[in-house]
């Protein structure tokens, strides 16, 4: 059988915390194996230790030894001290003595439980950070958070309410948000936040105006959440709201602007179009009677009259070459050029046959992939974007005869072309200043053109929401490619 | 067969691209230039008062002063006299808007005023040849 004694003695021993008997002097008669392993001592180190003992640290022991003072006097309470280990460590410990009496009623020694608080301490800790930072966000956030009943009342609202909305948290609890919001954005905010937030969709989003109390009016973005109980019903909805009052407002001037902008765009693109057009008439009519001129009386000319007439004649070439360029640009724009489903194969045996003369002339060869896609755009721009690649290409051939080869990839939002040749090369500096308005690089006298191919290029690709630029190809040459978006709508006005 | 004069109304108000025509038409042909659509209106308008033969050909330029060359085509095609006799639009316009305005209100054909003087003549050898010697015309005016 086993004695009540030896019983005792091994639950003592085998407790978490430390256990230690101590006689009227402070020494210890018992300590138990957590009072070693809490204080990193041996029992034995313990057992030989008199007050002050080994683990209580320099600074506390006036503390320490107060605490022991009052317990001798017998005012038993518990003692939040700080002791320190083997290692030097300092750790907060739970004392809490009581006394033992003999068979006399005299208190013969004392025993203390000895709490380690490390991890308590390390817990509270973190529970106190948790709780500050969460009251520092629900305090200081420049966002309004709330917490509704599923009518929408107010159930809880942050400080950042008073900023806001002009109301303290305690004015609006209880209250119904819809008092708030501006008449013709209440059905809104009803069937676009509050009913579908009640449907159970989270993360709603949606702007609106509301009232602030001194009755100016603010744009809010509100997002709410719905809290669900364990049968997945709603019990409460949360919102989180944002003032977008600056914000709204530059949008609308931004809007406006841009419609400014596409106004003053097009003016101006209808001016470029109406000024070449009107050009172009004049022009021809000087170019005719250069041309009948020549005819009739290039025979009489001196030398020196050829020559002033061979100035009048290249100049008056160029202005047509250019305002014909120029009115091709601006018309890029109209409505003339329908967005239909177009298969590229058919753009390029058109382009082909278009370029038949100069292809042959040039002794180019043209290299295409015979399985080009379908997409959707114009026809004839994408012909024309293609016609004037491939002639950009035979321009500026270097002495080798020009190989042109055209690809296609397909990107998730877009077809990419790449028309690559074995010509002169653009240097890397100029590969963005070449789609430039009249921008011209070195060319011999009879290729001068306007300069405008590219910057018509270029105007192609942006119509069809893509972008064009200049890559090297190795080992010499250009390769310009293209994107050609898959998104674009066929027209259905034409 | 072709021993009665060709008669062309030319409708043009720029007295350089009047010259220009005149460079490239034979002598076979009486040509009758007013330079506004007014002036076209009443010389129709006397053709038909004195039953003179009305012109195998109309060229219309289509920017002109006041009354603008598809008015002219408009009022040719609708009157009941008028509306078989071949009217070609003659423009240095190439907008796609001015050539489907044209076919639209049944012009005959419709030419770019070429710029290449090669190009131009034979653009009026080829709608001459056309319209007065090849093409059969409804002989009902």
């Amino acid at each position: 059988m086993l004695s009540k004694v030896s019983t005792f003695k091994t639950v003592l021993e085998n407790l978490s915390d430390g256990i230690s008997i101590i006689d009227k002097e402070g020494k210890h008669v018992w300590i138990n194996k957590a009072m070693a392993t809490i204080t990193g001592f041996t029992k034995e180190e313990l057992l030989k230790s008199s007050p002050p003992h080994i683990y209580w640290p320099e600074e506390e022991l006036d503390t320490i030894m107060k605490a022991l003072g009052e317990t001798m006097e017998g005012k038993f309470r518990n003692f939040e001290l700080i002791f320190v280990r083997k290692s030097g460590v300092r750790f907060p410990v739970l004392v809490n003595p009581s006394p033992i009496e003999n068979d006399e009623g005299e208190v013969q020694y004392f025993v203390a439980t000895v709490k380690d608080l490390t991890e308590v301490r390390r817990v509270q800790h973190e529970l106190d950070d948790l709780a500050y930072n969460y009251r520092v966000l629900h305090d200081n956030t420049s966002e309004l958070i709330c917490r509704h009943e599923l009518d929408g009342r107010y159930k809880s609202v942050s400080p950042s309410s008073i900023r806001i909305t002009g109301y303290r948290p305690d004015e609006l609890i209880g209250r119904d948000p819809y008092e708030f919001i501006k008449e013709d954005h209440l059905e809104q905010v009803r069937q676009n936040l509050h009913e579908q937030a009640l449907a159970g969709n989270d993360l709603i989003r949606t702007q609106y105006e509301a009232k602030r109390k001194d009755g100016t009016i603010i744009w809010l973005d509100t997002i709410t959440k719905t809290l669900l109980d364990e049968n997945q019903k709603p019990t409460e909805l949360v919102t989180i709201s944002r003032e977008i009052t600056e914000l709204k407002s530059l949008q609308t001037k931004l809007e406006e602007n841009n419609r400014e902008l596409k106004r003053s765009n097009m003016e101006l693109e209808n001016f470029a179009y109406i000024a070449s057009h009107d050009l172009k008439e004049p022009l021809r009519t000087i170019d005719n009677y250069v041309q009948l001129f020549e005819m009739r009386y290039s025979h009489v000319l001196d030398d020196k009259a050829r020559q002033y007439f061979e100035f009048i004649k290249s100049s008056a070439k160029h202005s047509i070459q250019l305002t014909e360029d120029l009115l091709n640009y601006s018309r890029l724009n109209s409505s003339e050029f329908p967005y239909k489903e177009v298969d590229m194969n058919e753009v390029l045996e058109n382009v082909c046959s278009q370029l038949q003369s100069r292809i042959a002339k040039s002794q180019a060869k043209l290299v295409y992939d015979k399985n080009m896609p379908s997409l959707v755009g114009s026809h004839i721009l994408l012909s024309r974007l293609f016609i004037n690649l491939i002639a950009n290409s035979i321009k500026f051939k270097s002495e080798e005869k020009p190989l042109i080869r055209i690809a296609v990839k397909e990107t998730i939002n877009a077809w990419q072309f790449s028309v690559s040749d074995n010509g002169v090369g653009i240097p890397k500096k100029s590969r963005k200043e070449v789609f430039e308005i009249f921008r011209r690089l070195r060319t011999t006298d009879d290729e001068k053109g306007s300069g405008m191919g590219l910057t018509i290029c270029k105007r192609i690709v942006e119509k069809h929401q893509g972008e064009i630029w200049i890559e090297a190809n190795e080992p010499k040459g250009s390769t310009f490619k293209f994107t050609i978006s898959k998104h674009l709508k066929e027209s259905t006005n034409v | 067969m072709y021993d009665h004069k060709t008669r062309i109304l030319y409708v043009e108000d720029s007295l350089a691209d009047i010259n220009l025509f005149k460079e490239f038409i034979d002598d076979k042909v009486e040509l009758t230039v007013v330079s506004d659509g007014q002036s076209a209106k009443s010389y129709l308008h006397r053709l038909k008062q004195t039953k003179s033969h009305f012109p195998n050909l109309i060229i219309l330029d289509i920017n002109l002063p006041e009354i603008s060359g598809f008015e002219l085509l408009n009022l040719i095609k609708k009157e009941q006299r008028l509306k078989f006799i071949p009217t070609v639009m003659f423009s240095s316009s190439d907008n796609q808007r001015d050539i489907k305005d044209a076919f639209s209100q049944a012009a005959n054909g419709y030419v770019v005023k070429p710029g290449d003087l090669g190009d131009y003549s034979r653009a009026i050898e080829t709608f001459m040849n056309y319209w007065v010697y090849t093409c059969k015309l409804p002989q009902e005016q």
